[in-house]
């Protein structure tokens, strides 16, 4: 804890000279893509980091905006979604749920990245391109890994996730990485603080790597490729 | 040596001129209540409105709060926050409330209860309670119901660590929490209870405005909003 304390801090100095984010790996949010306290959009909370997702008490603001998990202060999509389906998929996937929802407030592109704070009623930034998600238009998860969907022992496709390893800490299991226990989400693969990753080494190439998605383990790592679908899916 | 007493008759002089006048930190804040009840706080007072240094004539819910506390304390049954990731402990056995001086604050602010019933004052008086952004609870308006599930948690245990049930994205309580009080640690903002030290209202914030950097908001303690150290509040406990 210490050293990650000292590394940040460090990192912190870097930063401070320079107004672009630094991308690192595993070091937190304020050196990931979900650093937004200096973005232009972000004008409700400028200098937080957090304040762009959570808010510690209730400010007046749309009833649409989900108050009772994880203090969100975000305006959640209304969208229709098209689940995944596979004949091979023994899970059935519905609407999406849980912390999936809070996600696809911003990913699905229905809903400005301002919406958040102060303001209740924008069109000017949305997520588009390779952020978005479900990829195909119209809300449709037909081309995306499915989410918000049971983790189904009976699967004998799946591993055992009480006693499969998963993530980058030796200690954890898949079943610490499904909601509740139970339940496949975004966050099941990716770590939206950035810091469930291992520094240097969880990334599509030599780090520091942008574009690490904030996977919770490697997908090209030379020795154990695709070692995260892997984690879960006996192939 | 003649001079001497000399010296200090004329500094004694300069003493009693000069005079030593106080003036308290809360002045210009939320909780100067200087003017605010004056039909209640008659003599313009700033602590008595909610401390008082001996007992006098009051009911018995005013009492054993300590701090002097003075002011009547709210009966609302509170719901306490709660997620799949909150690893804090509210309460080591029966029902989780409030505990601690966040009693103290949700006394006025969990909108149930004037500012006018303190000291010896049991006529609520005219001044509404309190509603809207600085009421914690839901609904932020209207009948309180004690609902706390959309507000930071507090009375909970500051259970860091990677052990089971613990949390390792906190902070080890002996890291500088970095307010403007030179040494101070997490563990000095937290307040001690029979199951271990607890975050509290008063961990974030500084109701006296002691230990307030001149640009935070809300009487934080650290100033949240620093373009080069985004959310620093948060991020004094939350390793994130």
């Amino acid at each position: 804890m210490k050293l990650v304390s000292l590394t940040i801090s460090i990192l912190g100095l870097a930063a401070l000279a320079s107004a672009q984010v630094t991308l690192t790996p595993g070091a937190g949010i304020e050196f990931s893509r979900h650093n937004f306290a200096n973005a232009a959009w972000n004008v409700s909370k400028p200098g937080e980091t957090c304040g762009v997702c959570h808010i510690p008490h209730v400010e007046a603001r749309a009833t649409a905006r989900v108050h009772n998990t994880l203090l969100w202060g975000r305006e959640l999509s209304a969208a229709n979604y098209t689940p995944y389906t596979s004949p091979t998929m023994q899970a059935v996937m519905g609407q999406p749920s849980g912390s999936s929802r809070l996600c696809l407030g911003c990913h699905d592109g229905s809903v400005a990245l301002e919406m958040f704070g102060s303001v209740t009623a924008t069109t000017t930034t949305f997520v588009t391109g390779a952020m978005k998600v479900p990829g195909k238009d119209n809300f449709d998860f037909g081309a995306d890994h499915p989410i918000s969907i049971p983790y189904l022992a009976t699967d004998p496709g799946l591993r055992d996730k009480d006693t499969s390893r998963f993530g980058p800490t030796a200690t954890r299991f898949i079943k610490d990485y499904l909601e509740g226990g139970t339940i496949v989400q975004c966050s099941t693969c990716h770590d939206v603080h950035n810091k469930d990753i291992v520094p240097g080494t969880n990334v599509l190439n030599t780090p520091p790597n942008p574009m690490n998605y904030l996977l919770r383990m490697s997908i090209n790592n030379p020795g154990a490729e695709s070692e995260l679908c892997l984690a879960c899916h006996i192939k | 040596m003649s001079s001497a007493p000399a010296i200090l008759a004329a500094a004694m002089l300069a003493a009693v001129a000069v005079g030593q006048t106080y003036t308290s930190t809360l002045a210009g804040t939320p909780h100067d209540w200087r003017n605010r009840s004056s039909a209640t706080n008659r003599r313009g007072e700033f602590c008595a409105v909610c401390h008082i240094p001996h007992v006098e004539g009051r009911p018995l819910d005013r009492t054993n709060e300590k701090l002097l506390w003075s002011r009547q304390m709210s009966t609302l049954n509170y719901t306490m926050y709660s997620s799949p990731s909150l690893n804090g402990l509210t309460s080591g056995t029966g029902n989780a409330q409030v505990d601690g001086s966040s009693r103290l604050c949700l006394s006025c602010h969990d909108g149930t209860l004037t500012s006018q019933l303190f000291h010896t004052n049991t006529n609520p008086g005219t001044r509404a309670p309190m509603s809207g952004s600085i009421r914690i609870g839901l609904p932020s308006t209207g009948t309180p119901t004690g609902d706390l599930t959309s507000d930071h948690p507090f009375s909970i245990t500051y259970n860091w660590g990677t052990g089971a049930g613990q949390d390792p994205y906190l902070k080890d309580p002996n890291t500088l929490f970095g307010g403007i009080v030179a040494g101070q640690r997490i563990a000095d903002v937290l307040e001690p209870s029979s199951i271990g030290p607890k975050v509290q209202c008063a961990t974030c914030h500084d109701i006296h405005n002691n230990e307030v950097p001149p640009q935070a908001e809300y009487l934080l303690r650290i100033w949240n909003n620093d373009p080069a150290n985004p959310s620093a509040l948060c991020t004094a406990c939350h390793d994130k």
